[in-house]
């Protein structure tokens, strides 16, 4: 009988289909299964794309070259502001829903399942993304699987619930002022809000595009370099997107803490934390061998920016425009 | 006297032709207030009357 892969990271699960120990559809198979089972407690997935998942998985078992596939057989789902063939984008919006059916996927599902990665859903989040605890008003709140009692953060709310409760061991969202790091803290896996420009934004439902990032959330360090790494490479279609050759970080991961310089932040990011937090800090900051502590300048003003450009920015949420009388 | 964030509230959504549920303006005025706030503190940074945006970054 096959090892149980609930809990195996992309890696583990890539190795299991390329070498014959699974299948591809029966890893998607028990994954959905997970996905049925869970659900009603966490509220992670908004949408559940089973039929897309068993056809994609076949084709993988059936692929003579699926031993060179880096996700092979790997279950992924996106928060529901990235475009997914035949789906309305929602952006947990309740307006969206009306929305045309989405006709192609966004570049990020792409690309992954380009890799060998399979598709089976989409994720809870605040509306719009303009959200801090992952409880949307529409489809419910997103919970964190610790403790059901208490919110996932947000807002991707879902992708840190189907990570963290064993649904997936991949999960792409966003982050615009914390929506990738809020959740991932809060759910105890671990999130990547990549350099701005370095993942495209293509085909997803923008926030604040000069403050928007995508980025993936997994239960190791090693899946996220995996799968930040598959997904990198210019795309025309963001124009934020930057003109620079891949950078692959898997070969970094070998050298550890080597060559980096760690600080706490302190003053402003201190400010009105629980003792808890600052022990929390203590104990991370002696694994990484951070002594220093800096300041860095005019951190509360650089917030109220934020603060200021996402009510800005967010005022067309709706897809509004000016008046006819206007133009 | 009327408040004039009020007055402000009523003349913005007409002008943008914006019907707005009478019972929405306390939460508009409270989101709007601490927008301000914010708004204050980044305006309140002395810059000079040349300073312009950096719409690019380059490493």
């Amino acid at each position: 009988m096959s090892r149980d892969l609930a809990w195996a990271t992309s890696a583990e699960i890539a190795q299991a289909v390329a070498s014959g120990a699974s299948s591809a559809l029966k890893i998607v198979d028990d994954c959905l299964a997970r996905i049925e089972a869970r659900n009603p407690a966490l509220n992670a997935f908004t949408a559940i794309t089973a039929d897309r998942a068993r056809a994609k998985a076949r084709l993988i078992d059936a692929a003579p070259d699926k031993a060179k596939l880096p996700l092979a057989g790997v279950p992924f789902a996106v928060k529901n502001l990235f475009d997914i063939e035949c789906l309305s984008t929602v952006a947990g919006s309740k307006i969206n829903r009306t929305r045309p059916k989405a006709e192609r996927d966004s570049p990020l599902i792409e690309r992954l399942e380009a890799a060998g990665a399979v598709l089976v859903g989409a994720l809870n989040m605040g509306e719009y993304a303009y959200d801090f605890t992952g409880e949307n008003v529409h489809d419910g709140p997103s919970r964190n699987p610790h403790d059901t009692g208490c919110m996932t953060g947000g807002s991707s709310g879902g992708p840190g619930g189907a990570v963290a409760g064993g649904m997936v061991p991949l999960a792409f969202g966003s982050d615009t002022n914390g929506s990738i790091r809020v959740p991932s803290s809060l759910c105890g896996v671990f999130g990547l809000k990549p350099t701005y420009g370095r993942l495209s934004r293509a085909r997803s439902f923008p926030f604040v595009a000069s403050l928007d990032h995508l980025g993936p959330f997994a239960r190791t360090t090693r899946d996220l370099a995996l799968s930040y790494d598959l997904m990198q490479g210019f795309d025309a279609e963001d124009a934020a997107c930057a003109e620079r050759p891949v950078e692959p970080t898997m070969p970094e991961l070998k050298r550890g803490l080597d060559g980096l310089r760690i600080a706490v932040a302190g003053g402003y990011f201190q400010k009105g934390a629980f003792p808890e937090a600052i022990e929390a800090l203590a104990r991370v900051a002696k694994a990484a061998g951070a002594r220093d502590e800096v300041e860095i300048p005019e951190a509360a003003r650089a917030c109220a920016a934020a603060y200021v450009m996402c009510a800005q920015h967010g005022h067309r949420l709706g897809g509004g425009s000016p008046p006819a009388s206007w133009s | 006297m009327a408040d004039p964030l009020d007055d402000f509230i009523a003349s913005a959504a007409a002008a943008l032709q914006l019907p707005l549920e009478p019972e929405w303006q306390g939460a508009i005025k409270a989101n709007l207030e601490v927008t301000l706030k914010h708004a204050r503190l980044v305006a309140e940074f002395p810059l000079p009357d040349e300073a312009e945006p950096a719409p690019i970054y380059k490493a």
